[in-house]
């Protein structure tokens, strides 16, 4: 079986293997260009004992052996953002043999060539923004006549300043998205993580995926820069991770035969 | 254009390898022939590890085959 990596595009040498990793997904398993045109695929000969039909599901369940595949994975499609247009797959993407990849290649040659010009030259960057409401005010204990009307003014007021913090980060974030979109070849907003997930301080509001032109680097972050200037003060702080292989943007499912 | 400065990821460990899961389990290209018998199944997969890695003991092991297997810079961020 082979375990196809990414699709590449635009090797500056004749589909030169150099910058893989000696490893792929499993120990011992070279990585090696099957090329298709102008088009290759990365891919590493598999075992069906680990990844047949019947085995995989069962391995998928194993989150250490799974983990170490996710990181091997990802280790290849990094080693090809530098140096080619790459189209990365979905993990645990298998075909019994070349001659199957082949087909399913022919069958989508022009979808996955389209997919290349809009990838070519650009590279995924991820933006997080958290958001920590500033702290309450402890509330003054109230005695004697007048007490029930300032109990009640002060949550009005509460409730007042919540709605105004929370206005005020709905605005922030989708100033945040559409800014770092206006620079970008391409943007997605995808779900948040929960708190167990990101384990940051505060809540995160916006999960978002940018395709920057490398030419357009360092404006875009620029944008970012400015942006943590303009809303430091609003509670609101920015994490960047990148760059990724353009996972967001690959344009999802291709039929095959 | 020069190149812009190198970029140092300014983040760490928990969220890279949650970014990760989302981008390799949940995104990229989905090429289907007659062998593309697992995509569906890693859906699944996904959502189980995602709960995982909520747990300190998953994100930790994680992160050490990370830096084990990649002296530091493969994962962005990692």
């Amino acid at each position: 079986m082979l375990y196809v990596y990414a699709i590449t595009a635009d090797h500056p040498g004749p589909h030169d293997a150099g910058s893989l990793p000696g490893e792929g997904i499993v120990p011992g398993a070279p990585v090696r260009l099957l090329p298709f045109g102008d088009l290759a695929a990365a891919v590493s000969p598999v075992s069906a004992v680990d990844f047949g039909p019947e085995a995989l599901p069962a391995r998928l369940q194993d989150v250490d052996w799974t983990g170490q595949r996710v990181l091997a994975h990802q280790r290849v499609v990094d080693s090809l953002v530098d140096v080619a247009t790459v189209l990365p797959m979905k993990f645990c993407t298998l075909f019994s043999g070349a001659a199957a990849l082949r087909a399913a290649l022919a069958d989508n040659r022009a979808a996955l060539e389209a997919t290349v010009v809009r990838l070519r030259g650009a590279r995924e960057w991820g933006v997080k923004l958290f958001w920590e409401a500033p702290p309450a005010e402890p509330a003054p204990v109230e005695r004697g006549p007048g007490a029930g009307a300032a109990f009640f003014q002060r949550k009005r007021d509460a409730q007042r300043l919540r709605a105004e913090a929370e206005a005020a980060l709905a605005h922030g974030v989708a100033e945040s998205h559409r800014r770092l979109a206006a620079r970008a070849r391409a943007a997605v907003a995808n779900p948040v993580q929960p708190a167990a997930v990101h384990r940051r301080r505060g809540e995160m509001a916006l999960n978002g995926a940018y395709l920057v032109p490398r030419a357009d680097e360092a404006a875009w972050r620029e944008s970012l820069a400015e942006l943590e200037r303009t809303y430091a003060g609003a509670g609101i702080r920015y994490e960047l991770t990148g760059p990724w292989g353009p996972y967001n943007f690959t344009g999802g499912g291709l039929a095959g035969s | 254009m020069p190149d812009p400065e190198p970029i140092i990821p300014r983040t760490s460990g928990d969220v890279a390898l949650a970014d990760l899961l989302d981008r390799a389990l949940h995104k990229g290209l989905v090429l289907w022939g007659e062998a593309t018998i697992s995509v569906a199944g890693v859906d699944l997969v996904y959502l189980g590890l995602k709960v995982l890695l909520a747990s300190t003991d998953t994100a930790n092991r994680m992160r050490d085959a990370a830096a084990a297997s990649a002296a530091g810079s493969h994962l962005p961020g990692g």
